[in-house]
């Protein structure tokens, strides 16, 4: 089941700007549908994982509290890029920690900027404020875009509950 | 946002994918808007602000009849869209130049009247696809709605799915009482 809920933040825009990607790449396709629009030039995004600020980090401690195990990321999609329609396994969480049940909170981290979107399970999603977040499965597909002209910033908190 | 809605059943998918699109646009540059907002063209990858359209001569008739559908638009001409996946056309605004010039040129009675665009969904709304003007998003439109776009309203569109989005635009003048 989705859930949206809020947490209280407020990140300075200099302080996502100040993060220092290091990894760039292409997101990969899950389906053939998707090989044939989708390329490195148009679907390609920022992400961070363990070495993130300690804000993100921090980010776990304000969701709610449901889970045994978490990992956090930061994500910043440029102008023109698409996260193309994908589910998560949660690969890495599960390698790490074990079997159970697991789900992502997608946190936005600034206001909805014009041309940001995200859908998830046909649910699109738009005008977030910050602080917002959409709590979603493994089974749940999802897109994220930016036809905008600035940087959408997200973080991810992925969480493992042991079973 | 005004939203409307006109009987397209008789329009089917088929139809949409036989239409033969003459160009190609490249929407980069947003028809100027950079430019007026005083700021740098964003750093868009090149593959993804086109856009194929089909101009109003190279309309198919049935393209063309939807034009009655709108009987207070006048001096109208329509033009189909279709944007492929991860292809979007970028924040800009209409400045609706060319009806305005052909209506000048020709000598037509505009008084009392605004020139706008019709956007008109010729599917219901797929996953991915996207409309938002004014900072107004609409997603959950189904064929046959329309919204006016009026002269210098920003406004753009997207593709982020995996099936191509069709639109038609019926760009002509109308009576303000038509479009509120």
């Amino acid at each position: 089941m989705i859930k949206y809920g809020n947490i209280k933040i407020d990140i300075p825009n200099a302080q996502l700007e100040n993060i220092r990607f290091q990894d760039y790449f292409q997101c990969y396709q899950q389906y053939e549908a998707l090989e044939k629009y989708y390329t490195e030039h148009n679907s390609s995004i920022w992400q961070m994982f363990e070495d993130s600020p300690d804000w993100v980090h921090n980010l776990a401690n304000l969701i709610p509290q449901d889970f045994d195990h978490h990992v956090v990321s930061v994500i910043k999609i440029n102008p023109g890029q698409t996260i193309p329609h994908h589910v998560d396994k949660h690969f890495k969480l599960k390698q790490e920690h074990g079997d159970g049940e697991s789900y992502r909170y997608l946190i936005f981290l600034e206001d909805w900027k014009r041309g940001h979107y995200y859908e998830v399970h046909d649910q699109p999603f738009t005008k977030w404020k910050a602080g917002d977040w959409v709590k979603f499965g493994i089974d749940d597909w999802h897109i994220a875009g930016n036809m905008g002209d600035e940087p959408f910033y997200s973080a991810q908190v992925t969480v493992l509950t042991n079973v | 946002m005004f939203k409307g809605n006109v009987d397209l059943n008789h329009i089917t998918e088929e139809m949409l994918y036989r239409l033969k699109f003459t160009e190609h646009t490249n929407t980069v540059y947003s028809g100027g808007y950079w430019k007026s907002l005083g700021v740098a063209v964003p750093d868009y990858p090149h593959e993804a602000p086109w856009v194929w359209q089909v101009f109003e001569d190279d309309c198919p008739p049935w393209v063309k009849e939807c034009k009655f559908k709108f009987p207070w638009l006048k001096y109208s001409v329509v033009t189909v869209n279709k944007l492929m996946p991860g292809r979007f056309i970028a924040p800009h605004v209409d400045t609706l130049y060319k009806l305005r010039k052909n209506v000048e040129d020709q000598g037509y009675d505009t008084i009392d009247l605004l020139p706008v665009r019709i956007n008109l969904f010729l599917q219901d709304r797929l996953m991915g696809h996207y409309f938002e003007m004014d900072n107004n998003t609409w997603l959950d439109y189904k064929k046959g709605d329309f919204t006016i776009i009026e002269k210098d309203v920003p406004h753009l569109v997207a593709n982020l799915g995996y099936e191509p989005r069709f639109t038609m635009q019926i760009t002509g003048y109308a009576k303000k009482e038509d479009i509120t």
